[in-house]
């Protein structure tokens, strides 16, 4: 009487690898074949071979755009991290035992929530040269002297992709946060309340404790951040036209946007392409950093093994 | 006579005794009163022996301070609240109490949140305590800063939608609005309508979040469950194969996919931008991990020897189970979607009736909303912004402890 119900599986997984190989998987290799072709948008592509992987590797301006994208990233995860990390540091006291937590992780995540292209309108509102509320209250306070030394936020190479970077701080430190908050609660208080009667001092105990605690999850948010940073678009992409430091705030999906916009599909392709490794080797190289202690561990194991087979082999 | 005289001593007494009792009674009611009011009003630590006479007096002070304005606030809210609802106050009395309310909240907001719990009862010298509120005002301003800085960009896309591009321009950071900031609400709605149609983009937008969270939801939870429950062929390579993808960044496809859906076509309509995001890896890989948690194997093989077939078990059973995660992965994917715009821009700019609040949005800049009007800007901000705020702060801890669950597994 038994029935072999294992065969249904298929059925329930069915529409979900219908959707993910015709709607991710297809378009995926579609852009990988675009890449190597010409293509306009009208007749059929043109086999090109590498052609457009040899001019996106010679192109000045998608250097140019992975550097605006780097410089941008890495102002900003050093600020979200700090952020993050500082809040941790005051929330985990168990001298201040700090009330509210839970409020703080709420409105601390509200940034997060808000679209891209609704922050970047409202920050273009906020950040303007004349008008905006950040450069009034600035010359309100008497921080700059008149209307003519104002700080161009979005007008100004390196003022705007600080910007970029301080908005993007702005919606993300609430998520590292609570990420690290909740693998430092995870953890057992007794650790660190023995330490403190080790007369272990607060610093000792960032450093030496909680820091090699929250390790993994640091080393997640960071190359999550570092995925989503390379791919970043909407925020910059928006802000351009508002300001004059277009240059400066091309990312290098807003490259790729713009040969997009032109029709040019297959030397975005090729663009997408570079990115794409890029990402891949990027996120392999931090996997392999965040497991070296595994692969060292793995490697000596199979040393070990291989010593212990050539010992059995000498003594056969 | 003895019996007479006797009768009445005996009521003499009886009379006496009722009336000292009655006292008495009264006398105890009165002093456990004043013992339950001592306790309610004097703290504890001035009755403690343990604590020194000077700080017995500093916190004392401090709790008289507190209890003042208490006091102050009861009897504020009595002289003016009170008559107000009786008399015919004037404007300017209910301004008051209202500031008075405001200030009230704020102090004892403040209070409650800067004094630890043990702060009465602990017994400390001075000189500590002093020191500690010295660290609790520094470690809470900097706080106020961060939370200040997390929430005035909210509060001032709400006020001004309230305000003429004008008044945005001059007043800067300022909480206040004008006598007729109703009008204006109108006003900016009217401008707004000239340049985005608002309303239609609100119900695009609903209508895409609300599509990819239903179908993304059920779809996933059917996989989820498919991969859980059924040990199929090769269901362990087919499952490390998705896995894999989610290590891939599959929206920088999207020139492939622009073109693909050009050719079936279906550019510019709502289905190119929900299709895809049905199948979310993320989604079936949070739900996989939360079957493995919730459902008994055991009770699905009970129903199937009821005679329940597999969709009704699944129906039945599993989703009902399922429920709670595939709930916060609904509300991530409808947040996820409703912020969409890369997608939106790439595929539905052809088609402006099918526009999405954020494409009608970012589509403002430049327009003469943006220059003159910035009231009515704010308010298509305000439009995009608030309902998702709204559904966050509905569901908050559940979202926010679903986060930090995910720090604690991964």
């Amino acid at each position: 009487m038994e029935k072999n119900y294992s065969k249904y599986g298929y059925w329930y997984i069915l529409p979900f690898f219908i959707i993910f190989i015709i709607f991710s998987i297809y378009p995926i290799y579609y852009t990988l074949y675009l890449s190597f072709t010409y293509y306009r948008g009208t007749g059929s592509p043109d086999w090109v071979g590498l052609r457009n992987y040899v001019w996106v590797l010679e192109d000045r301006k998608f250097y140019l755009s992975l550097a605006n994208t780097i410089r941008i990233w890495g102002v900003n995860i050093v600020l979200q991290l700090g952020t993050a990390l500082f809040l941790v540091m005051i929330f985990s006291d168990l001298k201040y035992k700090l009330k509210g937590l839970k409020m703080f992780r709420i409105i601390f995540y509200l940034p997060n929530l808000i679209a891209a292209a609704s922050v970047a309108i409202l920050f273009s509102q906020l950040l303007d040269k004349y008008y905006g509320v950040v450069n009034t209250m600035l010359l309100r306070f008497g921080i700059f002297d008149s209307i003519n030394d104002v700080i161009g936020w979005l007008t100004e190479a390196l003022y705007a992709q600080l910007s970029v970077s301080l908005i993007q701080t702005w919606m993300w430190f609430g998520n590292s946060f609570i990420l690290f908050m909740a693998s430092i609660q995870a953890v057992n208080k007794e650790t660190i309340e023995a330490s403190v009667i080790d007369g272990a001092n607060r610093f000792q105990i960032l450093t030496k404790i909680k820091l090699p605690l929250i390790k993994p999850i640091l080393i997640y948010v960071g190359i999550t951040s570092l995925i989503g940073g390379l791919q970043l678009f909407d925020v910059p992409y928006l802000l351009q036209d508002t300001g004059h430091a277009n240059e400066a705030l091309t990312t290098v999906i807003g490259y790729l946007f713009s040969h997009f916009s032109k029709q040019n599909y297959g030397y975005a392709a090729a663009i997408a392409f570079v990115l794409f490794v890029i990402i891949f080797i990027v996120s392999m190289f931090f996997l392999l950093v965040v497991n070296f202690d595994k692969v060292k561990a793995f490697s000596a194991k199979r040393q070990q093994e291989r010593l212990e087979k050539k010992l059995n082999m000498e003594v056969k | 006579m003895s019996a007479i005289n006797k009768m009445k001593n005996f009521f003499k007494v009886l009379f006496v005794e009722i009336i000292f009792g009655v006292m008495k009674y009264i006398y105890n009611k009165i002093r456990l009163f004043a013992i339950k009011i001592r306790k309610i009003v004097l703290p504890d630590f001035l009755f403690d022996k343990n604590v020194k006479p000077l700080s017995k007096l500093v916190e004392g002070f401090l709790y008289y301070t507190l209890l003042k304005q208490v006091i102050r606030l009861v009897s504020f809210i009595i002289k003016h609240l009170f008559p107000s609802f009786l008399f015919n106050n004037t404007i300017e009395t209910k301004d008051k109490v209202l500031k008075a309310l405001v200030y009230y909240l704020i102090l004892f907001s403040g209070i409650w949140i800067i004094v630890p719990k043990n702060f009465f009862s602990r017994p400390m010298t001075v000189g500590e305590r002093i020191k500690q509120i010295v660290i609790y005002l520094v470690v809470y301003l900097v706080l106020l800063i961060i939370v200040l800085a997390s929430i005035v960009p909210f509060s001032l896309v709400l006020i001004n939608a309230f305000r003429t591009g004008l008044e945005i321009q001059q007043v800067g950071l300022s909480f206040k609005l004008s006598s007729d900031a109703l009008n204006r609400f109108d006003e900016n709605w009217e401008i707004l309508k000239d340049y985005a149609d608002i309303p239609l983009g609100f119900w695009n937008s609903v209508k895409v979040s609300l599509l990819t969270t239903v179908f993304s939801g059920y779809v996933s939870a059917l996989t989820a469950y498919g991969f859980y429950l059924y040990k199929f062929k090769h269901s362990k390579f087919l499952f490390g194969f998705i896995i894999v993808f989610m290590m891939v960044p599959t929206q920088l496809a999207f020139i492939g996919y622009h073109r693909f859906v050009t050719n079936i076509g279906l550019l510019g309509t709502h289905t190119a931008i929900v299709v895809p995001a049905i199948a979310s890896i993320g989604t079936v890989f949070f739900l996989r991990q939360y079957a493995s948690g919730v459902i008994n194997k055991e009770i699905v093989e009970s129903a199937r020897i009821d005679g329940a077939g597999e969709t009704y078990i699944f129906h039945k059973i599993g989703v009902p189970l399922m429920m709670p995660g595939i709930a916060t992965m609904s509300i991530f994917t409808f947040i996820g979607s409703w912020n969409n715009y890369l997608g939106a821009r790439v595929l539905l700019t052809n088609n402006p009736n099918k526009w999405t609040l954020p494409l009608q949005i970012a589509n403002l800049k430049g327009s003469n909303v943006w220059f003159e009007n910035q009231g009515a800007l704010y308010m298509g901000l305000a439009v995009s912004i608030f309902p998702i705020v709204i559904i966050f702060l509905i569901f908050s801890r559940w979202l926010v402890e679903s986060i930090a669950a995910g720090a604690v597994k991964g």
